[in-house]
């Protein structure tokens, strides 16, 4: 692995990340636990392939224009992932022994009451299928709606001294169509969690030092001839190298087997690295100001939830509303989610969130190099 | 053991001085070790051999005093002199989620071997140390003699010229102990020179060409050790087991050359001589003169355990 | 049972002298449910909505002026659609309105225009804004709707017809959806601090009871666990105080929850009885847990290092970070065989929002209780294996 020459910093920090990749508790904690999280979220929100949902329609009016109604339905979503059926007798039923996943049900009448006042679509729903609910309750919506724009129509153009009868589809000037943003971005739903798990498994790796001078192994580096400096630098590009080995991996998986959408590959590198930077940064500040390698562990703990929260892992990367948002947007969490946001898809160049990526350089290198000097005071 | 005439000085050490707060750990030792010598230190707990060995191998700055390994001054930063030590802690320093060859690669390459020589090295010495069987397995699943024999191994990659051993046998089992000893014996013929500390009187009597006694800080004797019993006032025992007129015989043997003294109990003599060698004949001689029958005689060596506790009022494993 | 207690009492000793044990039982819940009831909007919030007008006249003048004088929106007017997505999903906006430039030549071309609405669903409550947002925009569309096919049959002038149609769409009794819900109960709603408080309950009550599995493992790998059972204690005494203990600690941190809720949050639990007995089960559950892993992690590190990422998960997939209903079925099921979390915080919800009682959820109950059993002795057994053979 190492040449003749390899810096003796480097040799370092390849036993360490060696070491953490051996235990096999950075690939839990950092890796594996923001996967998982991320795909049940991608999973929970529809990911790529959107909600699929089997909905019954029933036609109970009958009438030529229930019928056509059913037909369009049926003609529109043919081939995407919410399937018509037009075959289920009672929808009450079936909705409740989860045959079907919702139903639009057209009363009898219906038509006849469009005249004077409309008698109401049904949507039945089982309150354990929330998005198919919505989407029957949509779909009866849109045929309400359509009705609507017959009656408004022919109403209007009665009222102008036109005779509309017989009309029973108008076509609408205007047409709202949903863009749902998450098919096209989801990087929040793996940074979120990747950005708590990383920074405690960065934590683990700051506290090094410590544990080493504890266990003695510290002493036998320093007396060979490898100066205080080399030891800081080694153990400090350790932790980054953990950290980089583990969000880059979050990254390949999610977007190759997940089918996570992050944005161009060498900005969300270059965010990831820049991030990993910072939590190296707080990481090494908090190991040298603790007084014990349990008191640092607790606070970097405390810290990683605290970033996690306030930066928003916990919403899809929403900042918070006022103060905590006020406060939230200083976390290095939030400036890392907001630069892979604003460079996300369709969004802008990396050169021109600079600010956001020396934002997490500087409190790396501030980090890094205060809490490299206290800790060289006290250990070496 | 002196027949190759004045050999190099490879560690110098004077006037070394460590205070934490009031207390003051190390107060002016000094102490000098030869090639191929073994120098032993030896003091109760908490005597300042700790520090002294941290501020030896450049772990602690001294307060004052001048360190000086293979011709360059010690310091705490990156420096020449640690390239000629090699420091076995008194904990196992090693990693134990690595394997043994792993350890040794690691700090092989701290010591600037390049790849090759790494190579070559990390066999060689596992082979010394009866491991290169087990170069593959974890540290963690090694017996506490094995992780003892790795520990001293990984400090013999760079060939030192100095190799510094802080207790380096404890809780090891009879027949690693024996191997230890017998490796660092091999290392001292090879050149080596060796700084030990034990707690093991039997080991620094039976491996050190000279010892010096720390307590409260300060070197308080020093010398090989006969020097060191010599110096104390401590002399060799003749000691007879006999039938006779015992006490009689005591009175004339304490008039004669060599004996210091003499004294007669419970059905034998005991006799403190200069020289054993030179006393030993003339003392059965005149015994059997007086008439007595000689059933036994020892000559007892007096120890480092009795120099240790005349010289500082301590046993020394308190 | 002096064993059992003695060794609880120095487990719980212990603990609270854990600063961070107790930050995160007694502090991080309360700051999460502050932050999440905070962050989600309830129903009768505003809506935040960017605009970016292609045109500022004509139809699109009229579905802005429609937006700005809603009083369910509140209006941001932007140059670019790109800085509307951005805001979007940094969560400083709630939808996005996109109207494209020409639509009024396009609608007079007799074409169809589109209006595009941006929404992140895993940042709010999307259905309830396509709602709020469509029904504003939708309302004009019928105006100009009706006006153009009036103006098609008739030869009244364009702001005639507008006129007329403004008119009739006004007294217009418009179609109605009515929602049945069958299966009992009505369905929860997807914001708020209730769900929230009941969902953070569940999670945290699971993840300090594994971080705490730490403790266990420290007794094993530290020798206390040989001194105590050197004495006249069997490996039952010791396994039953620690266990005795990590319930304890779920009780207080899910009643801790509980009443802060209903205290500071204004929470109404619901039935008492849900509420008590899901605490008692889910401590349970969660003693199981941390004696499990416990059990399992080689070092004290291990027992956080695998069991915060597990427990989170577990959350994730049982609903405490979304309600489960909004789920594909597949994963309902996988989260409902898995996770305890899920019967846990079904049968809070049903008992916050659906006023059920306890023998409404008696099913719930049932399976944390298997749960509980299930982890609690596999916890046990395999602790006595590892305290007593090794």
């Amino acid at each position: 692995m190492a040449g003749p020459h390899t810096p003796v910093s480097v040799v370092i920090a390849g036993k360490d990340l060696r070491r953490s990749l051996k235990s096999r508790s950075l690939v839990l904690t950092a890796v594996v636990g923001p996967l998982a999280l991320g795909l049940i979220m991608a999973l929970a929100f529809g990911g790529s392939a959107g909600p699929s949902a089997t909905i019954a329609v029933v036609d109970r009016d009958g009438t030529a224009t229930s019928r056509a109604i059913v037909d369009a339905l049926r003609e529109e979503l043919r081939g995407g992932p919410v399937r018509v059926r037009a075959d289920v007798p009672d929808p009450e039923e079936a909705v409740d022994a989860e045959r079907v996943d919702a139903a639009v049900v057209i009363p009898p009448g219906w038509t006849e009451s469009l005249s004077a006042s409309p008698e109401p679509l049904r949507a039945v729903r089982n309150p354990d299928r929330a998005i198919p609910g919505e989407i029957a309750t949509s779909i009866a919506g849109q045929v309400t709606s359509q009705a609507d724009l017959v009656r408004a129509a022919t109403s209007t153009a009665a009222a102008l001294g036109a005779d509309p009868s017989g009309v029973t589809q108008v076509r609408p000037v205007v047409t709202v169509s949903v863009r749902d943003l998450s098919q096209a971005f989801n990087a929040p739903l793996y940074f979120g969690p990747l950005s708590i798990f990383l920074f405690l498994a960065m934590g683990t790796g700051a506290r090094g030092l410590v544990r080493e001078q504890k266990e003695g192994t510290l002493d036998r580096i320093r007396s060979t001839p490898t100066s205080a400096r080399t030891i800081v630098a080694g153990s400090s590009l350790g932790v980054m190298a953990q950290g980089l080995v583990a969000s880059l991996l979050v990254y390949a998986v999610s977007t190759l087997l997940f089918g996570a959408e992050w944005g161009r590959p060498v900005d969300v590198v270059v965010i990831l690295v820049s991030f990993v930077a910072a939590i190296s940064g707080f990481a090494a500040i908090i190991v040298a100001l603790a007084r014990t390698e349990p008191q640092a562990e607790g606070w970097n703990n405390a810290l990683a939830f605290l970033f996690g929260i306030l930066g928003g892992a916990f919403f899809g990367g929403a900042s918070l509303p006022g103060l905590l948002g006020a406060v939230g947007s200083l976390t290095p969490n939030s400036i890392a989610m907001r630069a892979l946001v604003e460079t996300g898809p369709g969004g802008q160049a990396l050169v021109e969130v600079w600010p956001l990526v020396l934002a997490l350089w500087a409190m790396g290198a501030a980090g890094v190099v205060l809490g490299g000097a206290m800790l060289r005071r006290r250990l070496l | 053991m002196t027949e190759q005439g004045p050999r190099a000085r490879v560690v110098r050490c004077e006037g070394l001085r460590k205070r934490y707060g009031d207390r003051v750990a190390v107060d002016g030792v000094g102490f000098a070790i030869a090639e191929g010598e073994t120098y032993g230190l030896l003091g109760p707990n908490g005597a300042g051999k700790t520090t002294t060995i941290s501020m030896l191998c450049g772990l602690l700055h001294p307060d004052e005093g001048t360190i000086e390994v293979g011709g360059s001054p010690m310091t705490t930063g990156r420096c020449e002199a640690k390239a000629h030590l090699g420091l076995v802690p008194q904990d196992i320093a090693l990693y134990p989620d690595l394997t043994a060859k792993e350890n040794l690669s690691f700090f092989g390459k701290l010591q600037g071997l390049d790849r090759g020589e790494l190579r070559t090295r990390v066999a060689e010495v596992l082979e010394l140390v009866g491991l290169a069987d087990r170069a593959g397995d974890r540290i963690e699943g090694f017996s506490g003699g094995m992780k003892r024999r790795c520990n001293i191994a990984a400090a013999l990659l760079h060939r030192p010229s100095l190799l510094v051993l802080d207790e380096p046998t404890v809780g090891v089992d009879p027949q690693s102990r024996a191997a230890i000893l017998d490796g660092i014996d091999d290392l001292r013929r090879e050149g080596m020179a060796v700084l030990y500390t034990t707690h093991y009187m039997e080991e620094a009597e039976r491996l050190c060409d000279r010892i010096g006694i720390i307590d409260e800080g300060r070197l308080v004797a020093e010398g090989t050790q006969p020097e060191l019993v010599a110096a104390v006032g401590q002399h060799p025992i003749v000691r007879l087991a006999a039938e006779g007129d015992l006490t009689t015989f005591a009175g004339l043997a304490a008039d004669a050359p060599q004996v210091v003294r003499a004294a007669a109990s419970d059905g034998r003599v005991e006799v403190s001589v200069l020289d054993p060698t030179r006393a030993l004949a003339p003392l059965i001689e005149s015994a059997e003169a007086e008439g007595l029958r000689i059933s036994g005689v020892e000559v007892v060596q007096p120890d480092l355990e009795s120099v240790f506790l005349h010289l500082t009022g301590k046993a020394l494993r308190d | 049972m002096t064993v059992v207690s003695a060794v609880c009492a120095v487990d719980l000793r212990r603990l609270s002298r854990d600063k961070v044990a107790l930050f995160f039982l007694l502090v991080l819940p309360f700051v999460l449910i502050f932050a999440i009831g905070a962050a989600f909007p309830v129903e009768s919030d505003t809506v935040r909505v960017g605009v970016v007008a292609g045109e500022t006249t004509g139809v699109g003048g009229a579905l802005i002026e429609a937006a700005t004088s809603s009083k369910s929106l509140e209006v941001t007017t932007y140059d670019d659609v790109r800085e509307v997505v951005r805001d979007i999903r940094l969560g400083e906006l709630d939808a996005g309105i996109v109207i494209p430039e020409g639509l009024t030549r396009t609608v007079e071309q007799g074409g169809e225009g589109e209006v595009s609405l941006e929404l992140d669903p895993a940042q709010r409550s999307s259905a309830m804004l396509r709602n709020m947002v469509s029904s504003v925009l939708e309302d004009q569309a019928l105006v100009l709707t009706a006006a153009r096919f009036a103006q098609g049959r008739t030869d009244a002038p364009p702001q005639e017809a507008l006129r007329v149609a403004e008119q009739q769409v006004r007294e217009l009794a418009r179609g109605q959806v009515r929602s049945i819900t069958v299966g009992g109960g009505t369905e929860a709603p997807v914001s708020g601090f209730a769900f929230t408080a009941a969902a953070q309950m569940i999670l945290f009550m699971f993840i300090n009871a594994l971080a705490g599995g730490a403790s266990l493992v420290e007794m094993r790998t530290t020798g206390v666990a040989d001194r105590a059972m050197s004495g006249p204690v069997d490996a039952g005494g010791l396994i039953g105080g620690l266990t005795l203990s990590r319930f304890l600690v779920a009780v207080f941190q899910g009643s801790l929850i509980a009443t802060v809720a209903s205290v500071a949050f204004d929470v109404d639990w619901g039935a008492p009885a849900i509420l008590v007995s899901v605490i008692l089960l889910f401590a349970l559950v969660s003693a199981g847990g941390g004696v499990l892993i416990g059990a399992l992690a080689r070092t004290p590190d291990q027992a956080p290092a695998f069991g915060v990422p597990l427990a989170l998960a577990m959350a994730a997939l049982g609903g405490c970070f979304f309600p489960l209903a909004v789920a594909p079925p597949a994963m309902q099921v996988v989260a409902r065989v898995l996770t305890p979390h899920a019967w846990a915080t079904d049968a809070l919800v049903s008992g916050v929002f659906d006023g059920a009682t306890i023998v409404d959820v008696l099913v719930n109950l049932a399976v944390l209780a298997g749960f509980a059993a299930l982890f609690l002795s596999l916890g046990v057994v395999l602790l006595r294996r590892r305290l007593e053979h090794r």
